[in-house]
């Protein structure tokens, strides 16, 4: 198969309605899932798309596997109409979905990956070769007779990733395949994603964390609403939220009622609160940098203290954080 | 001669028969091992053995206890034999897209490039083994429980009727299964058919009983040319005699399927409009 020489995606004025009718047939509401959106992903890249739920990213995935037909618009896979070469795109992408549905789980990897391979049309002696060798890779080798029900999440993940590449797709869509994962899973599924990368694969990866898109992509679309609101390199994109700092604290028995006293601070751009553990994390984004530490200080309610306190460069959350909410 | 894409190992495009081969046989014996949920040996077992017989001894009762004749109880049991299959030819392949739905595997089935003929087709093939297996175990019953005589039988015939039944029936089974593609479920189609095969099928009562326009909608069901087959073919007709019953049924069959085919077509195409794959 030749590769295309244009981009392994092109998307221009891409848009998604969905309808809801009444009893009577009428349309009740139409909802804008994709509102016009373009962008193009050159092969071999590896590109993220980032956005908060219910902003089109799944939509955007399903129509590029032509799981879903777009209402307008145009979208082309490795130079092939989404709309009409649904065969030939299928045989030359991908697809990992994130999560633990989307696998048989009353039979075992090995019956799993032979079934995609034969839906795939894989030529039995490739397939006979391949298929250890997938599980090989996604570590799976020595529970590869095991029923799937019996895994765990991140060993479901990684035969997620096994079944994807069944064909050897030149273009691979996944669509959050960290979710869920415990730190370890989830470091593994990113470095099979850096191999594929190395291998020369083109990635289009969907992930609700910003560090791991961060890492992992060499650009970035953020999609907000049904629009990209943002697309460039991830230091290009923390580059837009340069003229912040952000002083990270660490606390101790701080409630909601002091990260609200926060917000109302002067020059308080945003906070981020994680109030979960027992120590919390409050990320306060500020143009003031150290000279807003006074006052950060002084709003903390008797009871509660401060940990550690850090002044730190703003990462990609908080570029997406002013992308999202603007 | 096999051709493949390079270095994917993909079947060349242009192989598309051989393609579509490799999908219907991968579906066949995936189908019963992935999709089909009574697939384990109890299951089987209470399939084959306690389902017929449970079925036909309350048919038979009731006729007993109502005192019809010996021989309209006998019509009853043998209609309740072969019946008795409907529940894995059509309720277990009618659930097959469900359990697709349930199990998230619908988009990653329908991402791939299958030839959709070959994987609706395949993957209820292995039915026809267990539906056959079911009405085999009916009739035995009839014979050896509820006294129906086999002296007159012509066996390859009852033994053709019950095969090809099988594989009529799994049609029906495809096509409500295509429903489910569209619908949240297609069991509830399934139940109700189930039922209408009981009513029409000329199961416990002859279809000239029926109202005359009932009877048309009758004939529509393969079964009910499967019960007039396999009574003639119990009581001593020849494969010959049987011929004009079978090619009937053979060729409802391949309407059903086909009509169910196309429908799994339309389905899968509307659902891409809508975006209604993955509700369940």
């Amino acid at each position: 198969m030749q590769k295309p020489l244009g981009p392994a995606i092109s998307v221009k004025g891409l848009t998604r309605e969905y309808v809801t009718r009444n009893f009577f047939g009428g349309v009740a509401r139409t909802t804008s899932a994709l509102s016009g959106i373009d962008f193009e992903v050159a092969n071999g890249e590896l590109f993220g798309l980032i956005g908060p739920n219910g902003a089109g990213k799944t939509t955007t995935i399903k129509i590029l596997t032509t799981l879903l037909t777009p209402t307008g618009g145009d979208a082309r896979i490795l130079g092939l109409d989404v709309r009409k070469d649904l065969y030939e795109i299928r045989r030359r992408i991908g697809i990992v979905f994130g999560g633990e549905r989307g696998l048989y789980n009353r039979v075992s990897a090995v019956d799993n990956l032979r079934y995609f391979s034969d839906l795939y049309g894989v030529d039995s002696s490739v397939a006979r070769k391949r298929i250890p060798e997938l599980l090989e890779v996604v570590g799976l080798s020595d529970r590869a007779q095991e029923k799937v029900e019996k895994y765990s999440r991140g060993m479901k993940q990684r035969l997620h990733i096994a079944k994807a590449l069944v064909h050897d797709p030149e273009l691979i869509f996944l669509d959050e395949p960290t979710i869920g994962l415990d730190p370890g899973g989830a470091r593994d599924i990113r470095n099979m994603v850096r191999d594929l990368k190395a291998q020369g694969k083109t990635i289009l990866l969907t992930t609700h964390y910003m560090f791991e898109a961060e890492e992992l992509c060499q650009r970035i679309a953020v999609i907000s609403k049904g629009k990209i609101v943002a697309l460039d390199t991830p230091s290009e994109l923390k580059n837009m939220v340069r003229d912040i700092s952000v002083i990270e604290l660490r606390t101790f028995e701080a409630t909601m009622d002091y990260v609200e006293a926060l917000r109302k601070l002067p020059n308080v751009v945003r906070v981020v609160a994680d109030l979960d553990s027992e120590q919390q994390t409050i990320r306060v984004q500020t143009p003031l940098g150290a000279d807003l530490l006074p006052k950060v200080t002084a709003a903390l309610p008797a009871g509660a203290r401060i940990i550690d306190r850090t002044i730190k460069e703003p990462t990609l959350e908080d570029a997406y954080l002013r992308l999202v909410e603007e | 001669m096999k051709s493949t894409d390079g270095k994917s190992g993909l079947l060349s495009a242009d192989s598309r028969l051989q393609m579509a081969w490799r999908v219907f046989r991968g579906a066949f014996f995936f189908g019963r091992k992935g999709l089909i949920i009574w697939d384990s040996w109890d299951m089987w077992v209470m399939q084959i053995f306690i389902t017929p017989i449970a079925q036909i001894g309350f048919f038979a009762f009731l006729s007993v206890y109502l005192k019809y004749p010996s021989s309209v109880t006998q019509f009853i049991v043998i209609g309740n034999a072969l019946q008795s299959m409907s529940f894995s030819a059509v309720f277990a392949v009618a659930n097959i897209t469900s359990q697709d739905k349930w199990q998230g595997t619908l988009p990653s089935t329908l991402v791939t490039p299958a030839n959709r003929m070959a994987l609706f087709i395949g993957r209820a093939w292995f039915q026809v083994l267990l539906s056959a297996l079911i009405a085999a175990a009916g009739l035995l019953y009839a014979g050896t429980v509820f006294g129906v005589s086999f002296a007159q039988a012509d066996f390859a015939g009852v033994a053709l009727v019950v095969i090809l039944t099988s594989v009529a029936m799994i049609s029906f089974g495809l096509l409500i299964s295509a429903v489910g593609l569209y619908m949240r479920t297609a069991l509830i189609v399934a139940n109700i058919f189930l039922f209408v095969t009981l009513l029409l099928s000329g199961v416990n009562f002859p279809v000239s009983e029926l109202p005359v326009w009932l009877q048309p909608v009758a004939w529509v069901i393969p079964l009910t040319y499967g019960t007039e087959a396999v009574r003639m073919a119990i009581s001593g007709a020849s494969l010959q005699a049987l011929l004009p019953v079978l090619g009937w049924e053979a060729l409802d069959g391949l309407v059903v399927l086909i009509v169910g085919f196309s429908l799994f077509s339309a389905f899968e195409s509307l659902s891409r409009k809508t975006g209604r794959f993955e509700e369940y």
